[in-house]
């Protein structure tokens, strides 16, 4: 699945993998790759304006954090991000609902 | 210069000011993670590196993406003011003050020329001066009072006087 099928759904995604833990941007990136069996082909440079989108909106919050000798920028989803996926989830699964519905009665 | 390099250097000239450095260290630290993680793969630096730019897309084209969500105010008020401080407008803005400053220092220089020595500070004033009895006014007063009519056929003159007030400190 290539970028163009994931837009508007890119930022339900990165959510998504932030509920699970905090991440820094390519381990995101990574993990998203893993868990869809490599099914989905992000357009990695959209990630990161994606997250930033994130974070003015109060979705997410960042920290430089020291990894050895390098910083990685980490993400972690706040309360407000933990409603927002909540409500995106819920307007995911009645979408594939109503797709669903429609495809099987054709 | 690797390929990584010169992709982050053309990313760091294409993005506003304000936001170049978090960005700019961001996607060089996903390079690092990147180059390291290919490496456990068996692939070598300078395709790991050529393969991440791949991934990423060009340079100009990420950086458009966030100068895109600056002007739209997708990353706040603050966003649209960083979108428009560009290195090319800090430069011309930057003209335009030098620019100015040294014309205030030119005229400032051919004042100081003609008007006594001024050690502390020293305030022009435009006076009318009535040829008649010598009486000096403030140019402003003696036109509102009529100074002017006292003579209609003998002009006021007009002149600047400096006055220096020294300022001591306790």
């Amino acid at each position: 699945m290539e970028g163009d099928a994931l837009r508007g759904h890119l930022e339900l995604l990165l959510l998504a993998a932030l509920a699970r833990a905090e991440q820094h941007g390519y381990a995101l990136i990574e993990w998203l790759r893993a868990q869809s069996d490599g099914a989905l082909d992000l357009g990695e440079g959209s990630v990161y304006p994606a997250l930033r989108r994130l974070e003015a909106a109060g979705f997410v919050t960042s920290a430089w954090r020291a990894d050895g000798r390098r910083r990685k920028r980490v993400y972690r989803l706040t309360k407000r991000g933990e409603r927002r996926l909540s409500s995106e989830r819920d307007g995911w699964h009645d979408l594939v609902r109503t797709v669903g519905l429609v495809l099987e009665a054709s | 210069m690797t390929d990584a390099e010169t992709y982050l250097r053309e990313l760091r000239r294409a993005l506003p000011i304000g936001c170049r450095r978090r960005f700019v260290a961001e996607v060089r630290e996903h390079f690092a993670s990147a180059v390291a993680a290919e490496a456990e793969r068996g692939v070598g630096p300078a395709e790991a590196e050529r393969l991440t730019i791949d991934r990423l897309g060009p340079a100009h084209a990420l950086a458009d993406q966030l100068l895109t969500d600056l002007r739209s105010g997708a990353l706040g008020r603050f966003g649209r003011v960083s979108a428009a401080v560009t290195t090319t407008r800090l430069v011309a803005l930057v003209t335009v003050l030098a620019v100015a400053l040294a014309a205030g220092a030119v005229v400032a220089g051919k004042r100081s020329s003609t008007a006594p020595p001024a050690p502390q500070r020293t305030t022009g004033y435009a006076v009318a001066i009535n040829p008649l009895n010598g009486e000096v006014h403030p140019l402003l007063v003696a036109l509102q009072a009529g100074v002017r009519r006292h003579n209609s056929a003998v002009p006021l003159l007009v002149k600047r006087v400096w006055v220096s007030t020294t300022t001591t400190t306790p």
